[in-house]
């Protein structure tokens, strides 16, 4: 058989194990005072850990070391936390990163 | 209240427009395997998972072991094991749309879900809708950057949308929470892990999190 073929039905069933994983034991697991409290935290850390992972593509150590990215940030944070409008800070986050990574040669 | 599928296209919509041109890529760089085309939006649509997706295709492509494939592939996609820990009571009732829904259930979905209160009745049919449209966004995206193969390169940079929206959610989820410690600590564990596991900083950085978070936690209860 193809390869290919295989590699999706292993990777098809591991995306299904691990995202059904703690539903099989959603029982046990709401009843868990502990767990419930760490999970109640889990989503500010999550978000935190995405954000990390999504800027994996970054150049930190050379020229432009980061600065499109970070700046990117911090005019979507700013912009977010004065307005408070998603589509706004999504819009003047963007259009900062992507005049900063095509001055600086990052893209474009 | 709006109706379910509009409110959920009208949150799922800044998502989609990073999504669909990263399968577009992803359905593009599909092409170094030697395998019919079709094959990509078919792994989209069964895989579901970017990140394990484009792993795949690297070490398939410079022909990995099956072993590594399946090792890094458990590593990569045990984060989403913590996301149900968040919407155990969410994602409640029977049958194949609770199935679709915990199978679906990706960074965009979850980063969503947690900043959206619950909709009463209409609950079930939004995080169903928010689900399909991402799911047929990346099946879309990969469809057209595999057909459309070298004709058509895609646009650079366009992940950073992803980074931008992810950052709002954060945000937001620290107006309403307050929960320094967790963001503290989730970035001095991403940061560490960064120099110490690379590659594996995803899965590292929410095991230690979640250690921490627990023991503090543990001694709450027991002190």
């Amino acid at each position: 058989m193809n390869p290919i073929v295989v590699t999706i039905g292993l990777l098809t069933g591991l995306t299904i194990l691990t995202r059904a994983f703690p539903f099989l034991f959603a029982e046990k697991l709401r009843r868990n005072h502990l767990l419930q409290k760490v999970a109640q935290q889990l989503p500010t850390a999550i978000l935190m850990i995405l954000v990390f992972h999504s800027l994996q593509g970054t150049t930190w150590s050379s020229f432009p070391f980061g600065m499109p990215e970070v700046l990117g940030i911090a005019t979507t944070v700013g912009v977010h936390l004065w307005r408070r409008h998603m589509i706004l800070s999504l819009i003047s986050g963007t259009s900062i990163y992507f005049l900063l990574a095509f001055f600086t040669g990052g893209t474009g | 209240m709006k109706r379910a599928w509009l409110e959920a296209l009208k949150d799922t919509l800044p998502f989609v427009v990073a999504y669909f041109p990263l399968g577009i890529v992803f359905g593009y760089l599909f092409h170094q395997l030697e395998a019919p085309w079709i094959l990509a939006p078919v792994m989209s649509l069964c895989v579901y998972a970017g990140s394990v997706q484009f792993m795949a295709l690297g070490l398939l492509a410079s022909h990995g072991s099956l072993f590594t494939l399946v090792l890094t592939a458990l590593f990569i996609g045990s984060r989403n094991a913590f996301y149900g820990l968040s919407l155990l009571d969410r994602y409640q009732g029977k049958g194949w749309r609770k199935w679709y829904l915990i199978f679906g259930l990706v960074d965009p979905v979850y980063a969503t879900l947690v900043s959206k209160p619950h909709l009463g009745d209409a609950d079930q049919k939004y995080c169903l809708c928010l689900t399909a449209y991402l799911h047929a966004t990346w099946i879309a995206g990969t469809f057209i950057g595999a057909a459309a193969g070298a004709h058509f390169p895609p646009l650079p940079g366009l992940e950073f949308i992803l980074t931008a929206l992810f950052a709002i959610l954060l945000v937001e989820q620290l107006c309403k929470h307050r929960a320094w410690f967790p963001l503290c600590v989730a970035a001095g564990a991403a940061l560490v892990m960064h120099q110490l596991a690379p590659g594996f900083e995803i899965i590292g950085t929410l095991l230690a999190t979640t250690l921490i978070l627990t023991l503090r936690e543990w001694r709450g209860l027991t002190a």
